[in-house]
């Protein structure tokens, strides 16, 4: 790998830019592989296929926040016309696993079973019915008698950690909880020098408490599996899913069988943002297959979605600050209280992500970081897009706003005074790895400063402070700085393989889980880029446990930066063997050849195209296919950086807040593709806004949604949106392909942060809670008279 | 789940007077289909009774839009688009066109009728308080003739209205409020988003002002009663009021307050609500001191 990146003709060695003019194929925009086939209601998603004789699945959910299964009468729902297969706790093993899609083994706990005898939140499962179709299935489960003893259901996380808590989580097989006994799904704690005495030498020492509540990925496509056994009895498993190679290896270790037994197919997705990094849907199907011999769907509703698939673990976060009188950071300390719902999953690793991601973007030589994440009765929390990141730069960008006023410095100022930059060392990374130790991190590139350049001029900062403040509707400005990561380092790993045909095309197999990101076309881009070829040369397939090799998936910003490098790889490789063969059919040798626009050239002029070539390996010369394939793992972890400005407009007479002007400036490397770089950007601000206004999750007293629709969970609409501007500043990491890093979370870290900011500024009132209502601004207004 | 299709029945007549017929026929059987955007969302969740359903989307009789020199008259099918396309209504019943815009969003408002948002008589409608503005006539039709009654009063309680078994409404009749004649218009939707969003309060108000008196003052007002709101106390406050009066956007705000019966719900609360209401009649107050 080092080897690699000191030859690469583009590094200019200090992670500035360089110079663009050979890209071919890569940092443009073409139109992406698989844009004609969706357009045209051809891209076939997992619903779109239907096995003859397929089953249909529906759930009866729990009613109830925390109960015991006492019984479970079935005896009317087996005779209803229809009815092939009930599933519940009393005839399926009980095998602790994890729902979250993650490396082996998971960081998560075991504490899951396909069906328990307890039930711990509404809308945990108490009992599935396979039949002829949905409303069969629906009427039986209408006659199913349950009884239950019900507990006292715990529904906040103070609850869940207070003394004498009833536990939920007490049966004896779960593994890998922190403290079963206090409801603790996990705890970590890192520290770098030491806080207390960095208080002690600071001038200004400054504590505050912030709370971000639950969201919803929100994909358009729901979860969905559809599973049949092949004509060799295997179970063939196609799932909306971001994670196909741990959804075979969960699914073997649940339904006890081999992953040889499995073949996990990965059609086009309809979104995940990181629910569907989640193996949640692909078992019950898959027991109604096993069981019955028959195909088997389980689609959720949006209902279902919002309710029983995974959400944002909604964080506590005590932020404690030691600043010197000229802005200086002394010390910075992060203490989180997290809720993981009902079950554990990603609770660990994504709570590690609060405190690592967010709390190394300002240069301290004292930190700590403390957290614990709790179980309660109510919605599981689970991987979302920026995972974690969001809740840490919630408490670190406003604290760092919040300071800013206290010293009466420029925000923009105290920020450029700590933040970390080129050549410095992110002191957290070996304290907070993956579940353990982590490895040390160097930045190489950073486009931080310039990002704030941009986006302070484009918001118009200056202006800030000069708002008229007497009316009813006030304006106000403010910025966030932000960062994430590229795959999880020493962690992730992807494997790519191509092989070349007699017309100079290739097939590209990738496990990589292009789940609507555009994974395919970047993919395909960089493997073109490689190897001289036009993007059209290049026929990706992913993803089938099957077919293709190896990938963790779409999940911790790794496919560009993990699956693109095993590609460039793979591609390298192939290009060599074309090269081979050429020196090979003209016995010279093969360095003194260049091979470039789909042919190998000599110096005396003659040429081979990658066609002749492949033709005459096929069926003449030295007999063979050239193909190769390639891993990458790495244990780097380059951050894309940002900086959000907005404006906004708050009405003081209705509470509304109306965001102006939104301003997004990334460093995510070299854009591979600039235009889906930029709507990464827009989709995850547009996320990001829904985060920090309108999406909430209301619950009855008894721990049940109340909104659970798209009519009253509100997510943030393309005619919510404000004026937008995505600006890409490039810079050029060395340790990515073609220079690049990630971009597609980095986004949804700035929003809530940069409303409570800029509403500040609007109308002097500071909110620590997210999201911010009219009800709540109005509220706020009122009581400050 | 969506509902289960063989239990529904739907037929299209082709003229007003089958349809009529048919209903007369079967009293209570028959529930009128327009766009469809209310019920087919709940057919979707499969809360739509299965029963019979009389599609009038393509009966003639009740479309279109006529103007007059002193009126605009809107068939039962006319669309939000329609109705935000419409060159009279723009300059002389702007609330409307407000309403029509902030109505769901395009696909919406191109299959959404101003005949449906009214015979569907929720709370948060966002027509009907411009409706009640303009001091709104209807015409109801059945197989023994047509009836007209003021919107006003209209809906008597949560989902409930003065409408019979058999009848549809045929039309909605409004007089013409032209600025040059000293009409203001004041319509605000106050919600979480701005688009595919139920009001947390959806106010109009209508007045005309001559003279720096203020006259004919009628208010609307969504999601703040069981029904559309006709503001009553604050219309008395503000009927004859000058305009230039210091103290007319308290007693507005105050006579608000009495009016709003709102509760607590998933949306908002009470207290907010009656708040926002009071101060948006105190806006009210202010946009006719402009005009006087
Ligand atoms: C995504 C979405 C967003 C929406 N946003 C809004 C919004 O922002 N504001 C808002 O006010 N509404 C909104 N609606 C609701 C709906 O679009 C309106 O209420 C619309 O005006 C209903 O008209 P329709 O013709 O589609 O009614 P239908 O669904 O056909 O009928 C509604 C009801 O009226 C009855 N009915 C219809 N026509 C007649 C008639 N002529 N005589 C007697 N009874 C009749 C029907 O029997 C039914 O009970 C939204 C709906 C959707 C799906």
């Amino acid at each position: 790998m080092a080897d690699e990146t000191t030859a690469n003709p583009w590094d200019t060695g200090d992670g500035s830019m360089p110079e663009y003019d050979r890209f071919n194929v890569v940092n443009k925009s073409p139109r992406r592989v698989d844009a004609l086939k969706l357009a045209l209601g051809k891209g076939t998603f997992t619903d779109d296929e239907v096995p003859a004789g397929m089953l249909h699945v529906k759930m009866l959910w729990s009613p109830h926040a925390h109960a015991r299964i006492v019984s479970i009468d079935t005896s009317e729902a087996e005779k209803m016309p229809g009815v092939q297969c009930i599933l519940h706790c009393n005839n399926v093993s009980r095998v602790p696993h994890t729902t979250a899609g993650q490396g082996f083994p998971e960081p998560s706990p075991w504490d899951a079973l396909c069906f328990d005898d307890k039930v711990r939140f509404v809308g945990d499962r108490v009992c599935a019915v396979a039949a002829e179709t949905e409303a069969d299935a629906l009427r039986a489960i209408a006659t199913i008698k349950v009884e239950y003893e019900v507990l006292p259901a715990i529904l906040t996380v103070e609850d869940a950690v207070a003394p004498g808590a009833v536990q939920i989580h007490e049966h004896p097989e779960p593994t890998g909880i922190s403290k079963p006994e206090q409801n603790l799904a996990c705890t970590l704690d890192a520290s770098v020098g030491d806080v207390e005495a960095g208080f002690a030498a600071s001038d200004l020492v400054i504590e505050r408490t912030y709370r971000i509540g639950y969201a919803q990925q929100s994909p358009i496509e729901p979860h969905i599996a559809i599973t049949w056994l092949d004509e060799d009895d295997r179970l063939t498993v196609r799932v909306a899913t971001q994670v196909p190679f741990h959804s075979r290896r969960i699914l073997a270790q649940v339904l006890e069988i081999p992953v040889a037994r499995i073949r996990v197919i990965k059609p086009r997705i309809g979104g995940g943002f990181g629910v569907k990094q989640e193996v949640l849907v692909e078992d019950v199907p898959a027991l109604v297959t096993l069981r019955t011999g028959r195909p088997a769907r389980w689609c959720l509703t949006r209902e279902e979605e919002l309710v029983s698939a995974r959400t944002r673990h909604p964080s506590k976060l005590t932020m404690k600050a030691g600043v010197m009188k000229d802005g200086t950071l002394q010390a910075l300390s992060m203490e989180v209280l997290g809720n993981s719902g009902a079950y554990g999953a990603h609770a660990l690793t994504v709570v590690s992500c609060t405190g690592g991601k967010a709390l190394p973007l300002y240069k301290a030589p004292n930190y700590r970081f403390d957290a614990r994440v709790a179980y309660t009765n109510l919605p599981v929390g689970g991987a979302f897009r920026g995972y974690g990141a969001p809740q840490g730069f919630y408490g670190v960008e406003i604290l760092m706003d919040e300071i800013a006023h206290e010293l009466g410095i420029d925000p923009i100022a105290l920020r450029e005074k700590n933040m970390i930059g080129s050549g410095d060392d992110n002191p957290l990374a070996v304290a907070l790895g993956e579940g353990g130790e982590g490895f040390p991190q160097r930045i190489r590139s950073c486009g931080l400063p310039e990002c704030i350049t941009i986006g302070r001029e484009a918001i118009g900062w200056e202006r800030r402070g000069s708002f008229d403040k007497t009316g009813t509707k006030r304006r106000g400005i403010g910025m966030v700085a932000l960062m994430q990561g590229s795959g999880i380092p020493g962690v992730d790993m992807a494997s790519a393989f191509l092989k070349l045909n007699d017309d100079g095309s290739l097939n590209l197999l990738v496990g990589a889980t292009d789940i609507g990101t555009g994974s395919d076309t970047i993919l395909s881009q960089i493997a073109a880029e490689e190897l001289g070829v036009q993007l059209e040369d290049i026929i990706i397939y992913s993803a089938d446990t099957d077919l293709t090799p190896f990938d963790t998936g779409a999940y911790a910003s790794s496919t560009t930066y993990i699956s693109g490098q095993s590609v460039k790889k793979a591609a390298a490789g192939v290009k060599r063997q074309i090269i081979a063969a050429a020196a090979e059919i003209w016995k010279c040798e093969a360095d003194e050849l260049v091979a470039a626009d789909k042919a190998v050239r000599h110096p005396d002029g003659r040429a081979l195209s990658y066609g002749d070539i492949c033709r005459s390996t096929l069926y003449h010369h030295n007999q063979h296919q050239i193909m190769d394939h390639a891993s990458h793992m790495s244990y780097e972890c380059p951050p894309p950086f940002a900086a959000h400005f907005c404006e906004v407009e708050v009405d003081v007479e209705t509470g509304e807040i109306k965001v102006l002007d939104y301003v997004a400036a990334v460093d995510c490397g070299v854009a591979i593709h600039p235009t889906a770089a930029e709507g990464q950007t827009e989709g995850g601000v547009q996320m990001g806004l829904g985060y920090a206004l309108t999406e909430r999750y209301c619950f009855d007293e008894k721990g049940a949604m109340q909104n659970a629709s798209f009519a009253d969970y509100k997510i943030f609409s393309a005619l919510d949106m404000p004026d937008m501007k995505a600006v890409l500043v490039p810079t050029y990491e060395p340790t990515g392909p073609f220079g690049a890093k990630s971009v597609s979370e980095i986004p949804i870290n700035g929003p809530a942060p940069l409303l409570s900011n800029a509403i500040f500024d609007a109308i002097g009132v500071r909110f620590r809670e997210a999201p911010i209502t009219p009800e709540m601004i109005w509220r706020a207004l009122r009581e400050r008279g | 789940m969506r509902a289960n299709v063989p239990q529904y029945d739907v037929v299209a007549p082709p003229t007003l007077a089958e349809a009529l017929a048919l209903m007369a026929r079967e009293p209570g059987v028959w529930t009128p289909l327009a766009g469809g955007t209310d019920l087919m969302v709940l057919f979707e969740a499969g809360k739509l009774p299965p029963g019979r359903y009389l599609s009038i989307w393509g009966l003639p009789e009740l479309a279109g839009i006529q103007v007059t020199a002193d009126a605009v008259t809107l068939g039962a099918l006319t669309t939000y688009g329609e109705i935000r396309a419409n060159a009279t209504v723009q300059a002389d019943l702007p609330m409307l066109v407000r309403a029509a815009r902030e109505t769901g969003a395009i696909a919406i408002q191109n299959r959404g009728t101003i005949g449906g948002n009214i015979a569907n008589a929720s709370p948060a409608a966002d027509s009907p308080p411009a409706l009640v503005a303009y001091d709104a006539a209807l015409t109801l039709i059945s197989a023994a003739g047509t009836r007209t009654t003021a919107f006003r009063g209209f809906h008597t309680g949560y989902k409930r209205m003065d409408l019979r078994p058999g009848e549809l409404v045929q039309s909605v009749r409004v007089l013409r409020r032209p600025a040059a004649d000293g009409w203001v218009h004041f319509y605000k939707k106050v919600g979480t988003r701005a688009f595919q969003a139920i009001s947390k309060v959806g106010f109009a108000g209508c007045a005309q002002v001559v003279d720096g008196v203020a006259r004919e003052v009628r208010i609307g007002l969504a999601s703040v009663a069981p029904t559309v709101l006709v503001a009553a106390h604050t219309e008395a406050a503000l009927e004859g009021a000058r305009v230039a009066d210091p103290g007319l956007e308290a007693r507005a705000a105050q006579a608000m307050v009495r009016d709003v019966t709102a509760i607590d719900d998933i949306r908002s609360t009470a207290r907010y609500r009656s708040q926002v209401a009071a101060n948006l009649a105190a806006a009210f107050v202010r946009a006719l001191r402009e005009r006087g």
